[in-house]
């Protein structure tokens, strides 16, 4: 007799010979092909949410590496003239002379000739100085690592362009007479270069031709440091020229946008988690059902691991397959979101993300690993049970009584997850604490859902009178197991819509208040010009309808080492009466009339710790008064703070007087102008008219409120599609498990109806059972949403945009979700209800004979 | 109390209608026990669940307290057997969400019948008093037979119907349940149709009918 060779290693687990276990598995899934569509769609909408977010994500990403190659000044530390002036190249050579570790920048811009709006950002650099230091901030603009100095540098030099601009800036420079685009100093066409890092309409070149394109002959617009920790201070000649810029934590684009990108990455976890659930749902479901499968399996001689291996092998092999689908909804839902959120980060933060997707194949490498890691995160425990079970053990002896068990072991981790929660909310300080307070209160909810239910299911029981409505409470506790994996997923979606819903309302409410408060005058209008404002403002004086002209100037500066925006109004009853004013001292307005006070927005009281009758020290120079450099401080007192929403930046506020007084050199704002409101259409036709204004330069008040909600709506659409989509998912999620069990209600539901329960009552009652399920899963979403839209108005964004807003409570809210809970519940269960009532009684007689 | 006539039942296959009985008709008389045999598949069980109206004829009709179930409609159909029958079957006859004494007292609550000193000398008769607050699950095949029959005559159905109720018991389980069936039937003049392959089991009740190649004899 041959000895028997027993096979140990994973190839001899997975051998040609043993595909036929594969093929008995998988032929499971086309006999229940609900099951493999739960698990198809489970697995598909939790691709395609994640893996849409994260491409959002990533588009963002790209576009903020992109600004940061455009030496972006929020980014760079560098330094500047402080008379708004550009440096010399003489205190340039100076520096370096001293040590300095700068390179200079050249920006500024070239129009195209008769084209309306098209200009090109030109970027002058210094390559050499550049690689000087082995800390380079931006180390090569966009550039490549082998670039040449030689060509870069040298007639007829080069220029580097994004793909997209090098087609234009080739006709540009082929029709150079006709566009006005300018050759270089020798007539001659530079070298156009493309990098694709290089953000479109932006252009880098060598600083000598930028120079001179932008006729700044000797002369840089700023220096950049290449090492922020470089302490040295500036030379005393030069002190009073120029500034140092270091930016701040706070400033950086991609930290301010990490917040947000934060909160959907955390929405699309959720829905990954939701669709996960499904899966989970379908291939536990699909284990049991094959019990008697893997019995015989091992009767013929089918090791356990062996079995094991062949089911992990299937559930990847299937994952596989869902992934590229999942990916391209995926992509398609990122494409439908990403103008809104282009529009929202542009809002919110003035980041400029391209509302054009451009994915790398990392994305979609990461996607397919997700689905599989989803897959074997949802198979782990069902596998583990698995393992666990006796050999040839058909199926679990589990009754409802170790359900309870069970439920009340959850309910305790649940409680301790909610302890946690509290306890982060206690001690945590960190915009993530937020996130993870909200993820340790869903996990609570999640594990003490089933308990309650039971629970609520039991005093149902306990209260009924009628024997069938008895029956009807505890069939439904007996469905709890088997439900509350959908219902959890149930309870979350509606949990986060009438939180984010709740947060998003309560925003509006709070938005749409302040909008009519700061927008109090009826015209608001920005002149090319200094020159132009005056001449308007003469104009205005002499109108007859026109009863204040209310001008507005700002400038920039630092508190401490925190760059701030100045800004200066005229003291006037239309802001004293109107400005929203979160908390204000006695007098503040006329203290701010008389120099000695300033107006703080939330975002700079909080970012500071600042408080009402803090001491502010601002700096501001004397070139007016002293015709030196000279560089002064003054001191003022915090008056109130005001409501400042979706500013990202710090801002103060002082009478007009006050900042012309020590920031002569404050550029002009708009003006505000208060005008008898039958008249508001005609002054502003004239105002366009007269002096040639656009559109975007004069606006009524209604047409910037319209635009400011409108921006608004565009910032929280994306949070309400995917929360929407979440909803969607967890309905398909109840909807499958619905199906999947209907055909195990035969030996729940065939007792009664022999008892004498007609198959129309049934159905009614079938149908109740789950409305009832649903109405109590949203009754405990109301409390557990309210939770969740405390923390995220509370915690979450004043961590994350620097501004509180007041927590509201809408009730018609939770009762339209409640309503579409039962919508979505009773559609769910509409299928398997119809089954039941149009299934033959021979059908139901299958009852009787075995346990499905 | 139940009279069937020229009965006929048929069932559709691949090679089309294959006919289990035809022209079939049997009375039974009130407080009489019946047991209906025959080989595996020639229709006892289909012929059983067209007298519980569980299942419909192609034809003929079925009298039970002057009604023909077969001209009821579903609901019509489920309210007779909530008050006059009572239906056993081989296994899974409890409702699996409700405890044994929920069990026990559901169909004749549906029937707006239940009789307490009743039901505990039923519960006392089947030795049942020390598994009221379990669940179905919890017990064994032959003490969830035992609760069926407490079930079926608690709620004091005149008309017994059993499929097999000890077919998937033991021997000396099966004994019991049966010799406590009989038992309490004939202490309450419960009609009794049972369908059976024993025929110890048979030899037990008043008279039996074997059902072949469609014909009752």
């Amino acid at each position: 007799m041959p000895k028997l060779r027993y096979p140990s290693s994973l190839s001899s687990r997975l051998s040609p010979s043993s595909l036929w276990i594969l093929h008995a598995l998988i032929s499971h899934w086309w006999r229940h092909p609900v099951q493999l569509g739960t698990l198809v769609i489970g697995l598909l909408a939790a691709t395609a949410l994640w893996s849409g977010v994260q491409a959002l994500n990533q588009q963002a990403r790209m576009s903020y590496d992109q600004a940061a190659a455009r030496f972006d000044s929020i980014n760079q530390a560098h330094l500047i003239n402080s008379q708004q002036q550009p440096i010399s190249q003489e205190d340039y050579v100076t520096l370096r002379r001293q040590g300095w570790p700068v390179s200079p920048l050249i920006e500024g811009s070239v129009e195209i000739k008769d084209t309306e709006s098209l200009s090109l950002n030109v970027i002058g650099i210094e390559p050499l100085s550049l690689q000087t230091s082995s800390q380079m901030a931006a180390p090569s603009a966009g550039l490549p690592e082998n670039l040449s100095l030689n060509a870069f540098l040298t007639p007829p030099w080069e220029v580097w362009v994004s793909p997209r601009t090098a087609e234009l800036l080739q006709g540009l420079l082929d029709k150079a007479d006709e566009s006005g685009f300018p050759l270089n100093p020798l007539g001659e066409k530079p070298t156009i270069k493309i990098s694709p890092a290089i953000a479109h309409d932006e252009l880098i070149t060598d600083s000598y031709l930028a120079q001179y394109w932008l006729d700044m002959d000797q002369q840089f617009s700023r220096l950049l440091l290449l090492d922020s920790s470089f302490t040295q201070p500036l030379p005393e000649d030069l002190a009073t020229r120029l500034r140092v810029i270091i930016p701040q934590s706070d400033h950086d684009i991609s930290r301010l946008t990490d917040s947000f990108h934060l909160n959907l990455t955390a929405l699309s976890l959720l829905a990954f988690l939701v669709g996960l659930l499904m899966v989970y749902s379908a291939i536990h479901l699909a284990l049991n059902q094959r019990l008697p499968l893997r019995r015989i399996l091992i009767s013929c001689g089918v090791s356990q691991r062996q079995l094991m291996t062949w089911l992990i092998v299937e559930l990847l092999l299937i994952s596989g397959a869902i992934a590229l689908p999942g990916l391209i909804v995926g992509y398609w839902i990122a494409s439908l979101l990403l103008p809104d959120l282009s529009a929202s980060l542009a809002g919110l933060y003035g980041a400029q993300v391209s509302s054009e997707l451009q994915l790398s194949w990392r994305w979609w490498q990461q996607g397919v690993l997700m689905a599989w890691g989803g897959t074997l995160i949802a198979a782990f425990m069902p596998l583990i049970q698995l393992l666990k079970r006796e050999n040839l053990q058909l199926s679990s002896n589990s009754v409802s009584l170790s359900h309870h068990a069970l439920f009340k072991r959850l309910s305790w981790i649940g409680m301790a997850s909610g302890t946690i929660a509290l306890l982060i909310g206690y001690y945590g300080e960190s915009l993530f604490s937020g996130f993870l307070i909200l993820a340790f209160v869903f996990l609570s909810a999640a594990l003490l859902l089933p308990f309650l239910l039971d629970k609520l299911l039991a005093l149902g029981q306990l209260a009924a009178q009628k024997v069938t409505l008895q029956w009807l409470w505890s069939d439904a506790r007996l469905q709890v197991p088997h439900l509350s994996v959908a219902l959890v997923a149930l309870l979350l979606a509606l949990s986060t819509s009438i939180g984010v819903g709740g947060m998003v309302e309560g925003f509006r409410n709070t938005f749409v208040g302040w909008l009519d408060q700061r927008l109090a005058a009826e015209v608001y209008l920005r002149a090319d010009s200094p020159a132009q404002a005056e001449e308007i403002t003469d104009w205005l004086s002499t109108h007859e309808h026109v009863s204040a002209i209310l001008p507005s100037a700002r400038a920039d500066t630092l508190l401490g080492s925190t760059p701030v925006d100045l800004r200066g109004i005229a003291v006037h009853s239309t802001y004293v009466d109107h400005w929203p004013l979160l908390s204000s001292s006695e007098q503040a307005w006329q203290q701010i009339e008389q120099d000695s006070a300033v107006m703080i927005n939330e975002q700079l009281a909080r970012q500071l710790q600042l408080n009402l009758g803090d001491r502010l020290k601002l700096e501001h120079s004397l070139s007016e008064s002293t015709g030196t450099d000279e560089l002064s401080t003054e001191h003022f007192t915090v008056a109130a703070i005001y409501s400042d929403y979706g500013n990202p930046t710090g801002q103060i506020m002082m009478s007009l007087d006050t900042l012309y007084r020590f920031w002569p050199e404050a550029s002009l704002g708009s003006f505000a102008i208060r005008v008898d409101s039958d008249q508001i259409s005609p002054l502003v036709s004239q105002l366009r008219d007269k002096f040639d204004l656009s559109d975007t330069q004069v606006l009524d008040q209604q047409a910037v409120r319209n635009y400011s909600i409108q921006l608004f709506e565009r910032t929280f659409a994306a949070t309400q599609a995917l929360n929407l989509l979440v909803l969607g998912v967890a309905s398909i999620a109840l909807f499958s498990s619905l199906l999947t069990l209907s055909s195990m209600r035969l030996t729940q539901v065939a007792p009664v109806w022999a008892c004498g329960v007609s198959r129309r009552q049934l159905m009614v009652i079938e149908l109740l059972r789950l409305l009832l399920m649903a109405f109590m899963t949203a009754l405990i979403a109301i409390p557990l949403g309210l939770i969740i839209s405390y923390c995220l108005v509370a915690i979450i964004n004043v961590r994350a945009f620097g501004w509180a807003l007041p927590w509201q409570i809408f009730p018609q809210q939770w009762l339209t979700l409640t309503l579409s809970a039962l919508v979505s519940a009773f559609f769910a269960a509409l299928i398997p209800v119809l089954k039941l009532q149009l299934s033959s009684p021979s059908e139901l007689l299958k009852g009787f004979r075995d346990d499905q | 109390m139940l009279s069937a006539t020229d009965l006929a039942k048929s069932h559709r296959t691949p090679q089309g209608p294959l006919s289990l009985f035809q022209d079939l008709s049997l009375t039974l008389k009130h407080g009489e026990s019946v047991a209906l045999m025959g080989e595996s598949g020639c229709g006892k069980s289909t012929l059983l669940h067209i007298l519980a109206g569980l299942e419909q004829a192609d034809q003929g009709r079925v009298m039970i307290n002057e009604q023909d179930i077969c001209r009821l409609n579903d609901s019509q159909r489920a309210h007779l057997r909530r008050h006059h029958l009572g239906v056993i079957f081989q296994q899974l006859n409890l409702i699996p969400s409700l405890s044994i004494y929920d069990n026990l007292v559901f169909q004749a609550r549906l029937a707006n019948r239940l009789d307490k000193p009743w039901l505990e000398h039923l519960i006392t008769k089947l030795d049942l008093q020390t598994l009221l607050k379990r669940y179905p699950a919890q017990l064994s095949g032959g003490q969830q037979q035992r609760v069926a029959i407490g079930r079926a005559l608690a709620a004091k159905a005149p008309l017994l119907l059993a499929d097999e109720p000890t077919g998937s018991l033991d021997e000396a389980n099966a004994e019991q349940v049966m010799s406590l069936m009989l038992n309490l039937v004939k202490e309450t003049g419960t009609s009794l149709l049972m369908v059976t392959h024993s025929s110890h089991l048979a030899s037990q009740l008043d008279r039996s009918l074997t059902l072949s190649q469609g014909r009752l004899s």
